[in-house]
């Protein structure tokens, strides 16, 4: 069995599980800027986490969590996709790194600020709607089983989809010019 | 059809775009710096639709991060780097876990610090309580009752695992609860059905532990000491170690007690990997299973070695295999059927002894080595608890066994319904906090 043992920077396994637990929404959602896929990002921040903890003792203080580790999840990210089937639908290599670039500059603050203005915006649907707008995380199938239930054809209601996701996001956006400028 | 780039954006995160469209959408997004900017933006909002999706899905609460943060940090010796980094996981996985633990089944005279409701009847969630006078009694979901009696510092961790900072308590662990671990300052006990007081004095960190009925078994991680203890035994409990004891037994000699005899696979248990990939997907402290819909990479298996080269067959009447289910962190529960059926295997002769600790899956006796010896059920809302079987089969196994050792093979049957469910973990001999697997064979009168 191993021992609590503190590392050079005086951070130990309580303060790793900590910042993980903090910072991992925003890890994810920087994976998911690079990743075609959720199932493709589970797996990459699993990885990602072991990777993290055994250099835990390369990170000199705790405000470097966030940069730091997404250097480490940008490297498995951009592996994942390198592993990945040709007919697989992923971005180019360039774009990949212009968007990496882009969403490494996203603080936890930004974050934290866009999860709350979503939040907001996504009460402001009907019910029905917030059902939908779900639905593609909620299980392989459910869009359809949602088209089933309301006897319209699936591809009419991912188009809806499309839709709603267009009016949460300028509702997104303003909510969050707000929340900056306020 | 032609699509805005906004649409492409939303067509790409649902998984609706195809080839031509992703490829579009790359183009504009290599001219595009605003556009970049959208998008990693629209990612930011994908991400955080399925955070709540998933929140909804368990019917939890908002944050998820708070109530296990606390759990974590007060475990001193959780520090096996996969076993912690998997447990990061459970942002996802713990939305789904019932928040409430225990409740407050009676209190006389009692007042409290806490940020927990302290009224009688009170669902209790993970946190701490200081009963500052008085005597209380919380009843864990488990089954496991603390009474605690002022002054006396307590966290509450899990239905089957509660921390004793310091003061007097007096712990009842009934059969649902057996494995029920207390943590003091410097070590724990595992409690296997009994009632045991405890008393910890904060200034100089020593614990006392006294059977009143029953077994519990006492261990100091810093020295990797253990003692059991039956009726009436007690030992201490420093930073130094496991002190003194009156009347130590040690585990084979329970057999001539005339008590259970308890056999723990000592070290000898592993989970395998249909990939292989064990540095990745494993962990010492955790025997998993998991079972896809259809054969996949990443399906597990455990195997448990026993040695039963002490036993007398003659005196033994009944035998069951206990497994102490914990969350490793690992899928999402709202992928698996309701009810999950797991089976247990005996393997034994040249295959039993042959397999190694890092075997592969190939290298590793499967169902078909050896007999089906009894099956149980896990609901996916259970997270924590005593799982196993106990049949005729599996004594007869046991017994018409000719080797030193036999091997037990745990599969999952059900499969998850989708991609990323559940692995489900039962503590190995390694597990800090949940005790390993146990073999426990039972005199001939008292078979159950």
């Amino acid at each position: 069995m191993a021992t609590s043992e503190h590392s050079a920077n005086g951070l130990d396994e309580g303060d790793y599980m900590r910042l993980l637990m903090h910072n991992e929404p925003a890890l994810r959602a920087f994976a998911r800027s690079l990743l075609p896929d959720w199932h493709t990002v589970d797996e990459v921040i699993q990885e990602a986490s072991v990777t993290l903890w055994q250099k835990f003792d390369q990170l000199r203080e705790e405000e470097g969590f966030l940069p730091w580790a997404k250097v480490v999840v940008r490297f498995k990210c951009l592996s994942a996709i390198g592993k990945m089937q040709r007919d697989r639908h992923v971005f180019s290599e360039g774009v990949l790194e212009l968007l990496a670039d882009e969403a490494e500059s996203i603080d936890a603050l930004e974050q934290a600020a866009a999860m709350k203005a979503l939040r907001s915006c996504l009460a402001k649907f009907s019910q029905p709607h917030q059902e939908l707008l779900l639905a593609p995380y909620s299980g392989d199938g459910q869009v359809r089983t949602l088209a089933e239930r309301a006897g319209k054809s699936a591809n009419a209601l991912y188009k809806l989809l499309g839709r709603l996701r267009e009016k949460l996001s300028t509702c997104v956006q303003s909510e969050y010019q707000a929340e900056a400028n306020g | 059809m032609d699509w805005s780039p906004e649409q492409l954006i939303q067509r790409y995160l649902i998984g609706e775009a195809d080839a031509a469209e992703v490829a579009r959408l790359d183009a504009l997004l290599a001219g595009d710096a605003e556009l970049r900017k959208r998008f990693v933006a629209e990612a930011g909002t994908d991400a955080g639709l399925r955070e709540i999706a998933l929140e909804r899905v368990a019917g939890g609460g908002s944050s998820t991060g708070k109530i296990v943060a606390p759990v974590f940090r007060s475990v001193a010796w959780v520090s096996a780097a996969a076993a912690v980094v998997m447990l990061g996981l459970l942002i996802w996985t713990q939305a789904s876990q019932p928040r409430v633990i225990a409740s407050i089944a009676s209190a006389e005279n009692a007042a409290w610090e806490s940020s927990l409701p302290t009224e009688p009847g009170s669902d209790l969630t993970p946190g701490y309580l200081t009963l500052t006078s008085g005597i209380a009694t919380i009843r864990f979901r488990s089954g496991a009752e603390i009474t605690l009696e002022a002054p006396a510092k307590l966290v509450l961790e899990t239905p089957m695992r509660s921390q004793l900072i310091s003061g007097a308590a007096v712990v009842d662990v009934p059969e649902s609860a057996i494995g029920f671990t207390l943590v003091t300052p410097d070590g724990y006990a595992v409690d296997y059905g009994t009632r045991f007081s405890v008393n910890v004095d904060d200034a100089s960190r020593r614990s006392d532990f006294e059977v009143l009925s029953g077994e519990i078994s006492v261990h100091h991680p810093g020295s990797d000491q253990e003692v059991y203890l039956t009726g009436r035994q007690s030992t201490s409990l420093t930073q130094a170690g496991l002190e003194k004891w009156d009347g130590m037994l040690p585990e084979e000699q329970l057999e001539r007690s005339g008590a259970q005899l308890r056999i723990g696979t000592r070290g000898r248990s592993t989970s395998i990997i249909r990939n292989d990939e064990r540095e990745e997907f494993l962990h010492e402290d955790f025997l998993m299973a998991k079972q896809s819909r259809n054969t996949a990479g990443h399906d597990r298996r455990a195997l448990l070695g026993f040695d039963i080269s002490k036993v007398d067959w003659s005196a033994v009447g009944g035998a069951r295999v206990r497994l102490n289910l914990i969350p490793c962190g690992l899928g999402f529960r709202a992928h698996l059927p309701k009810v999950n059926r797991f089976a247990i295997y005996g393997i034994r002769g040249d295959i039993a002894n042959e397999w190694q600790l890092g075997s592969t899956w190939a290298a590793a006796p499967k169902p078909e080595d050896g007999v089906l010896l009894g099956r149980f059920e896990v609901p996916r809302s259970v997270m924590t608890g005593t799982f196993g079987i106990a049949s005729t089969e599996l004594l007869d196994f046991l017994k018409t066994s000719t080797g030193n050792a036999v091997t037990l093979l745990l599969v999952r049957e059900t499969p998850e319904l989708e991609g990323r469910g559940l692995v489900h973990a039962f503590a190995s001999d390694t597990h800090p906090e949940a005790s390993g697997p146990l073999l426990e064979l039972s005199p001939i009168d008292q078979k159950d």
